[in-house]
């Protein structure tokens, strides 16, 4: 009876001593709109969630671990109202066009989700106003890590959102992909985007798709364990090759490379490694192992 | 005495490389093919034979056996255009990853090798790497499949018989009016792409009635190996009345084995599904393609399972009890095995050139004539339609 009370104790100090690493985050991100420059150097009328007033075509991520709390300012840097979604963690609000908008979530469990501007179907989040909010396992502190947010867009429906019309999405075929906002040759040299690392190294890779498209992303030279999903189509646990990710699908995979070498990783839907109609310029990155 | 320490160094050199090889295939690379489409129309393809042939679509299945090491000596016929071969999930190191500017290609005219050991069972892909998007479509793929050990799928789940479903789609505009000899086969140029709208969706190639019946026994496990190697999705759906059961995707056994009435399959991806005993009653599998950025249902394909009570109970692609005498032989060798006009024999010497010898068919037998060869050490492989069914050392004197 006294080692289950002493035993009690201990489980309430470990409690406690973890409530205690638990941090406050504070973020801000801005909904700006710019012009997204594309592989084939076209300039596009595009949303997108960034640190400041300043227009950038890739979202900004929002990082926690379990247990943390995000304290998150919202600030809608059009004229006119938008949502803001946090749909895995009962979020639905929307900003008036200057408003800022507070939001309070916990991580409570580890994973890679989706904010975005509105639901699928939505005009603005097929319109790149959507990105990842990834918990992280404690566990997980020290490794290095890698963000694919995946999204493609067509040109015609762009212009067409851009006009004030509503769009036809049931003959949607895109003709640009990008990771992070940007195409193949955008890619070269990207830190957050292509993976580094060595020969028996933990690496964890988030994946997000905030398109409307399927997108089933190959790995050339390894097979990768899906450490935590948030998908219908890829079990926890699972060592694989090709991951097909959904839209508002959520990975976080662990890679261990046996080997080293430089190794693709691309879209296995071909056209999807393509941008402007010219090929390759699309969702194709690089593992460069140590 | 110069001539003769280079001879022994060529001899050391050929019995290093080969003895660390359990399996040899000798693959060829071109694009002069003609496969014949369900609606009597044809489409001038690319594509891999074993030794000189046609091409059609897909290459040859090749089977090997987990924890052999597996040589792929490839050829490349195809008036100007690189190529290469990518050994999709077999998880190669960097040199035989097939990819044009992280490893090598094959320029017409030249034969270089890719290496990979068969370490997990399971069903994998192969397809050239060079302007992929348009050498896939054409035709340059095929299926590598490696066998577990008592064809346990993963352990308790045993298989009596297996098939292998390759999905994948054709737009016949993309074969018509082709950017061939353009630079979209050069390695590293960015060409233009056409819009990507199918009319042809195949099953291993083939399409509505062209389809082959699966044959199986009614009281044995049926192991499907699914992948799909398309740019549209496939949605399968099993026969009801039987139990379907996933067990491994991409060449790994799944945490959850779950019984499943259909199955979602993205591009590149491949499964493993176990059936449970189709009794006698008629059964057909669905696959359904998907349309790459809408996901709407734009096609399906029907595959029917027949039954066939005569038969052998443990059927192998390979039986080890084949009977292969007499090695060393110097005429003629008699092979176990049943033939017919769609048998072929490769013979392949010890620099690797490969040989088609005359056969003659003889009740359940194949015999091989080997009187013209020179004297040497030989790998002998029996394809039928083009599956490698065996593959052995034989020794002529």
């Amino acid at each position: 009876m006294k080692f289950i009370k002493q035993l009690g104790v201990l489980v309430l100090i470990l409690q406690l001593t973890q409530v205690s690493f638990a941090n406050l985050v504070s973020q801000t991100i801005v909904l700006n709109k710019g012009q997204l420059l594309t592989v084939d150097s076209i300039l596009v009328p595009y949303y997108a969630f960034n640190a400041d007033t300043v227009f950038s075509q890739s979202n900004e991520r929002l990082i926690l671990e379990v247990g943390d709390t995000l304290s998150l300012s919202v600030l809608n840097n059009s004229s006119t109202a938008q949502q803001f979604i946090l749909a895995d963690f009962s979020i639905s609000r929307s900003i008036a066009g200057g408003a800022t908008e507070q939001i309070t979530v916990v991580g409570q469990k580890a994973g890679v989700f989706i904010y975005s501007a509105g639901k699928s179907g939505n005009q603005i989040d097929s319109w790149g106003a959507s990105g990842m909010l990834v918990v992280f396992d404690k566990k997980d502190a020290g490794k290095a890590k890698f963000y694919w947010n995946l999204k493609e867009f067509e040109f015609k429906k762009v212009l067409q959102l851009d006009a004030g019309n509503t769009v036809d999405w049931s003959d949607y075929y895109p003709d640009y992909f990008t990771v992070n906002g940007q195409g193949k040759d955008q890619l070269v040299g990207d830190a957050i985007s292509n993976v580094k690392g060595s020969v028996g190294e933990s690496i964890l890779i988030m994946i997000a798709n905030t398109g409307r498209a399927m997108h089933s992303i190959h790995f050339h030279g390894y097979h990768c364990t899906a450490q935590e999903v948030n998908s219908n189509r890829v079990q926890k646990g699972s060592s694989k090759d090709t991951f097909p990710v959904a839209p508002g699908d959520g990975l976080l995979l662990l890679l261990v490379p046996d080997k080293p070498g430089m190794y693709p990783v691309h879209d296995h839907n071909l056209i999807a490694v393509s941008g402007g109609g010219k090929y390759p310029n699309g969702i194709f990155m690089v593992l460069d192992i140590k | 005495m110069k001539r003769i320490a280079a001879l022994f160094l060529t001899l050391f050199l050929i019995a290093n490389s080969y003895g660390q090889v359990d399996t040899t295939f000798n693959i060829w690379m071109w694009t002069t093919g003609k496969h014949n489409l369900h609606d009597g129309q044809t489409i001038k393809n690319y594509g891999f034979t074993i030794g000189v042939a046609v091409p059609t679509i897909p290459g040859p299945l090749l089977r090997v056996k987990q924890g052999q090491r597996v040589r792929l000596d490839v050829r490349n016929q195809s008036q100007g255009a690189p190529h290469t071969i990518h050994l999709h999930g077999l998880d190669v190191n960097q040199a035989n990853d097939g990819v044009p500017s992280t490893s090598f290609v094959i320029e017409h005219k030249e034969t270089k090798a890719y290496e990979f050991v068969a370490e997990y069972p399971g069903n994998y892909l192969y397809h050239c790497h060079v302007a992929s998007v348009l050498h896939v479509q054409f035709g340059m793929y095929g299926s590598i499949i490696v066998e577990p050990k008592d064809r346990e799928v993963a352990p308790g789940y045993t298989y009596g018989r297996d098939f292998n479903l390759l999905m994948s789609e054709a737009d016949k505009s993309w074969f018509d009016n082709k950017p061939r000899h353009s630079t979209g086969d050069s390695v590293h140029a960015i060409f233009s792409l056409p819009k990507y709208e199918p009319d042809y969706f195949f099953v291993n190639g083939q399409s509505q009635q062209q389809i082959d019946t699966l044959v199986a026994r009614s009281d044995e496990n049926v192991l499907i190996r699914l992948s799909n190697v398309g740019y549209f999705e496939n949605l399968i759906e099993f026969p009801e009345g039987v139990t379907a059961t996933l067990i491994t995707s991409d060449g790994r056994i799944l945490p959850n084995k779950t019984v499943v009435d259909s199955l979602y399959m993205s591009q590149g991806e491949r499964y493993g599904v176990l059936l449970s005993p189709l009794g006698n009653t008629q059964r057909t599998l669905k696959i359904n393609y998907l349309h790459m950025f809408t996901g709407k249902k734009v096609h399906s394909e029907e595959v029917a399972f027949g039954i066939d009570e005569t038969l052998p109970v443990d059927e192998t692609a390979e039986s080890t009890s084949v009977r292969l005498f007499p090695n060393p032989a110097h005429n003629e060798v008699t092979i176990g095995l049943k033939g017919s006009n769609e048998t072929r024999i490769v013979l392949i010497d010890a620099l690797g050139a490969t040989h088609n010898p005359n056969i003659q068919l003889q009740g359940d037998e194949i015999k091989v004539d080997i009187k013209s060869f020179e004297s040497g050490s030989y790998i002998i492989q029996v394809y039928q339609k083009d599956e490698l069914v065996l593959s052995r050392s034989v020794v002529k004197f």
